[in-house]
């Protein structure tokens, strides 16, 4: 059973609605009975130890983990009330409406340009004028810009770390999505980056939904709205959510012992 | 060192003293108890630390010098191949002249050596082979690694990796016997020809291409996919757009490797091109080519023509060592395009660091008056919307993103069944044809009468005692050699130019090989036509293979291991004996099994250094006929064709067996190592 503690509730047809999810990697029972509303244009935090499907479930959102042979899903994941597991509805729409970063910054082995423009021209746009205007708005979007102008046409993985992930995230500013998923953006970056790249988190909630998966519990109180801790209690048994709230409250008062457990740091 | 009291007197006096005399603070100082020590110095002796021990540094010396002298082995066989090759070809430049050797006639019996009709068949044929297998092949790994499940792509791959195993004589024999009937049907004619050839040498290269293409490909991160998609590309857009430029050079090697296997290509090419020394009139008029002239002729030539055949040889040389130039000029660019990349790095690093970064974290802190926020929130708001609005402006495609995408996918689908199926056809063929001759009587009966009926014996033995020969003179040389370069050597210009003598000598093509083992170790040493000049032209054929795999397995070992062991007060030598060969011995025998059976299945070096009389060989001396050339000569006559099945599915089942075992050492210790 999830506990809840001032969980957000969207309008109905509105957001991220998600209804007893279910998911399996081939015979393996990966999550369990997840039901949850992510805010709109709030940041929200996943987290739990390693292996407890907070990725696993944050991958779902944009069915990422279609590409791996096997998965499956039961349950209902909306999107602005559409099911976006129904049959029939294209993946790849769905990803451009849902951006996701990762981990490790992994920009293409393109010119900055290139990589900011990728998405654009994926969707047709091929006047030099716009791309130069989306390249140029996403990339200060993203506080690169200054460091980046007058060298665009440099290969991405030239750049430090910490650039770029803020590469990878004006990359995906460049589409404009709704949704923005990010798999721990700041553990494989350096301290003045992650600091850059939680700002640039602030800045953008206001306009978009952010999920974002940590192991950095302060992190997760420095940012988030919301929070949401999972857990898979016992090896061989599929994950579930155990807490899902107000980010201050969980922290000063979780309800279940185990959320409790956790952010003391008694296991994890 | 906030507080300077907490530091070691005496180094801060020492500190203080420099900055006194002037020198730049910051400047390394040693600490005054350590100054006066040199390593290996009188004094360090003194104080209790032991010089290194003169038998022990004299042993090490020594066994540095060794594996140097087997790595230079390979030096020194390029060296010697060419100026040999090119000693042999000598009267061309005195007696025929250049002019006429490249002249358009070929007819030795007649006095003229022109080759430029046999360039123009050898460039026609590769040229073709390319042309119908590089699509095929990029098509076929691509499928295999970005579209296929992982239990089809893990089946076909280890097929594609066994048929790149396949002897290029039972290839020929393929082409022979079922394709250029079908193709004398199609176009009228005898069917050898060109269009012949390309068919046989495309179906060669493509497990070629295709292994060393899916390696390319899978070397690029997952990340660069999942972020592709994650954008919203489709797979076709995620292939076309991201993967292949990523792999883009990976490929052109691939390619380049290729074209050197089709050029060099000999028996295969030989049994179907039809062998006429003319120009080329139409794709189905026979045709012959420099390497296939070489194996026909050489039998029985003599002088003038002899020496041209060696010219020929050159030839082929300096076409297959400017391809390996060609790949290592394409590989070193990616290589300091990867150096360029890190230097980058490290000067963005410092760069970063010498910034005061407070100074920019203050600016972009959360310190903002509510004004100066709502400010930024206006901005950020255009901000959306004139990205929005440009977005806008993006036309929808005029096919149907999806529709490409199917259509892609489907084509490299289809790239990668037809490439299993012919390949499964090949196998399938030979052993619908071979099975019925199986017999015990078979392997282990004497040929007998003139249409040689009856077993095979002698030349299984002829072919299992060359290649055994061929590994014990190849396998020390080349896993000292390998130690060598992995453990010794700095990298640097020494260690360059023995890798490139080493591809260059993997690069040789076969028959060039056999006219060099004719030339030195038949004629000139005396051997004469014997399983020692067979096996030591062989030995030289695998040496850089054996060397390179060992290379890598020596590689693969984790630097922590070796670190372990110095850490222990162990020497290099005892370093290298003790922990990281006998850790990477699986690998290396993996590459030595491989590495067999590719010397099982070689034709043209064995050709004219073994000769081909059937004979049962007891001494390194005694001369015999391998399985290949058996194959080679019963399909070639066209006397006992079912003779000419068992064998070739014989010497398939043995090749496999060889592959299969490697394949199973490797996955050995591959889950030895997963496990621990």
């Amino acid at each position: 059973m999830t506990a809840y503690r001032d969980a957000p509730m969207n309008e109905p047809g509105q957001g991220i609605h998600v209804e007893d999810f279910d998911f399996w990697y081939g015979d393996f029972h990966a999550l369990t009975g997840v039901s949850l509303d992510l805010a709109q244009n709030k940041i929200t935090s996943f987290i739990g130890p390693s292996g407890c499907g907070k990725s696993t479930f944050l991958r779902c959102i944009n069915r990422m983990n279609d590409l791996i042979d096997g998965t499956r899903t039961s349950g209902l994941m909306e999107l602005d009330g559409h099911d976006i597991y129904a049959e029939g509805v294209d993946p790849v729409d769905l990803r451009r409406r849902v951006g996701m970063i990762f981990q490790q910054p992994n920009p293409f082995p393109k010119s900055i340009y290139d990589n900011v423009a990728f998405g654009p021209r994926l969707q047709g746009v091929t006047a030099k004028d716009d791309l130069d205007a989306i390249v140029e708005e996403s990339l200060k979007r993203a506080n690169l810009w200054k460091e980046v102008a007058n060298q665009l046409n440099k290969n991405g993985l030239a750049l430090s770390g910490g650039q770029q992930q803020r590469l990878c995230i004006a990359r995906v500013l460049a589409v404009q999505p709704d949704v923005l998923l990010m798999d721990e953006p700041c553990s494989a970056i350096d301290p003045t980056s992650v600091q850059k790249v939680e700002d640039l988190m602030a800045e953008l909630a206001p306009e978009m939904t952010i999920i974002i998966v940590t192991h950095n519990m302060q992190q997760a109180a420095r940012i988030s709205d919301y929070m949401a801790f999972f857990l898979q209690e016992h090896a061989g048994e599929p994950a579930t959510l155990i807490e899902y709230g107000v980010t201050g409250e969980i922290f000063s008062a979780p309800q279940d012992q185990r959320t409790e457990d956790y952010i003391t740091g008694r296991f994890g | 060192m906030d507080d300077p009291a907490s530091a070691p007197p005496n180094v801060l006096e020492d500190v203080r003293r420099a900055q006194g005399t002037g020198r730049v603070p910051g400047d390394l100082v040693k600490p005054p108890h350590l100054q006066d020590i040199s390593p290996n110095s009188r004094k360090a002796y003194k104080r209790g630390l032991k010089l290194v021990d003169r038998r022990t540094y004299a042993k090490e010396r020594a066994l540095e010098w060794l594996f140097f002298a087997c790595a230079f082995v390979a030096v020194v066989a390029v060296f010697l191949i060419f100026a040999f090759t090119i000693y042999r070809a000598a009267p061309v430049l005195t007696e025929i002249g250049l002019g006429e050797f490249f002249g358009l006639d070929w007819a030795p019996s007649e006095g003229s050596y022109g080759i430029v009709a046999l360039l123009l068949g050898s460039l026609l044929v590769t040229a073709g082979s390319l042309a119908l297998g590089v699509p095929l092949a990029i098509g076929c790994a691509v499928y295999l690694v970005e579209i296929a499940s992982k239990r089809v792509s893990r089946v076909v791959s280890t097929a594609v990796d066994l048929l790149a195993g396949v002897p290029s004589v039972i290839f020929g024999f393929f082409g022979l016997v079922l394709l250029r009937p079908l193709i004398a049907d199609l176009t009228g004619g005898m069917g050898f020809g060109a269009l012949t050839a390309w068919l046989v040498l495309a179906i060669m290269i493509v497990p070629t291409i295709t292994t060393l293409t899916m390696d390319a490909l899978r070397s690029i991160p997952m990340g660069v996919r999942e972020a592709s998609y994650s954008m919203g590309a489709t797979k076709w857009q995620t292939i076309y757009k991201v993967v292949l430029p990523a792999a883009k050079l990976g490929i052109v090697n691939a390619v380049v490797l290729g074209m050197g296997r089709a050029i060099g290509e000999t028996m295969a090419v030989l049994m179907v091109v039809g062998n006429a020394p003319v120009v080329p009139e139409s794709i189905s008029s026979p045709v012959s080519t420099l390497t296939s002239q070489i194996a026909l002729d050489m039998g029985y030539s003599s002088g003038l023509h002899r020496a041209a055949l060696f010219g020929m040889g050159v030839v082929l040389f300096v076409i297959s060592a400017s391809l390996v130039g060609i790949v290592r000029l394409v590989s070193r660019e990616r290589e300091e395009r990867v150096d360029s990349r890190e230097a980058e790095r490290e000067r963005e690093k410092r760069e970063r660091l010498a910034k005061a970064t407070p100074v920019e974290l203050a600016t972009e802190g959360p310190d903002l008056s509510p004004s100066q926020l709502a400010r930024e929130v206006e901005i950020q708001e255009n901000s959306r919307k004139r990205i929005k609005r440009h977005l806008q402006n993006g036309s929808s495609a005029k096919v149907s993103k999806n529709v490409t995408n199917a259509t892609m996918v489907a084509i490299f689908k289809f790239a990668g069944w037809f490439a299993t199926a012919v390949l499964a056809i090949i196998i399938a063929f030979v052993a619908w044809n071979g099975l019925p001759v199986m017999s015990l009587d078979f392997i282990f009966g004497w040929p007998e009468g003139v249409n040689a009926e009856g077993g095979i014996f002698p030349t299984i033995v002829s072919s299992l005692y060359v290649t055994v020969l061929a590994m014990l003179i190849c396998a020390p040389i080349a896993i000292l050699a390998a130690v060598y370069l992995a453990e010794y050597a700095k990298q640097g210009r020494r260690v360059a130019f023995i890798r490139y003598a080493a591809d260059t000598l993997s690069s040789v093509p076969s028959i060039v090989m056999g006219l060099f083992g004719f030339a030195l170790f038949v004629e000139a040493f005396g051997f004469g036509l014997s399983m020692l000049s067979a096996a030591l032209a062989l030995a030289l054929m695998m040496l850089p293979i054996v060397m390179r795999t060992t290379e890598e397995a020596i590689r693969a070992v984790p630097r922590y291991i070796r670190w372990g062991a110095y850490g222990l007060g162990a020497t290099k030598w005892q370093v290298v004996s003790r922990v990281v060969l006998p850790s990477a011995f699986p690998r290396i025998a993996t590459g030595i099994v491989l590495a067999i059976g590719r010397a099982v299945g070689e034709t043209a070096v064995v050709l004219y250094t073994m000769g081909q009389a059937i004979n049962l060989p007891v001494t390194p001396l005694d001369s015999g006929r391998p399985m290949t050339i058996h194959l080679y000569l019963l399909a070639n006559d066209g006397i006992n064709m079912q003779a000419a099945y068992g064998t070739a599915l014989l010497l398939m089942l043995m090749i496999l067996a060889f592959n299969l075992f490697a394949r199973y050492l490797s996955s050995k210790s591959a889950r030895k190592a997963g496990g621990k």
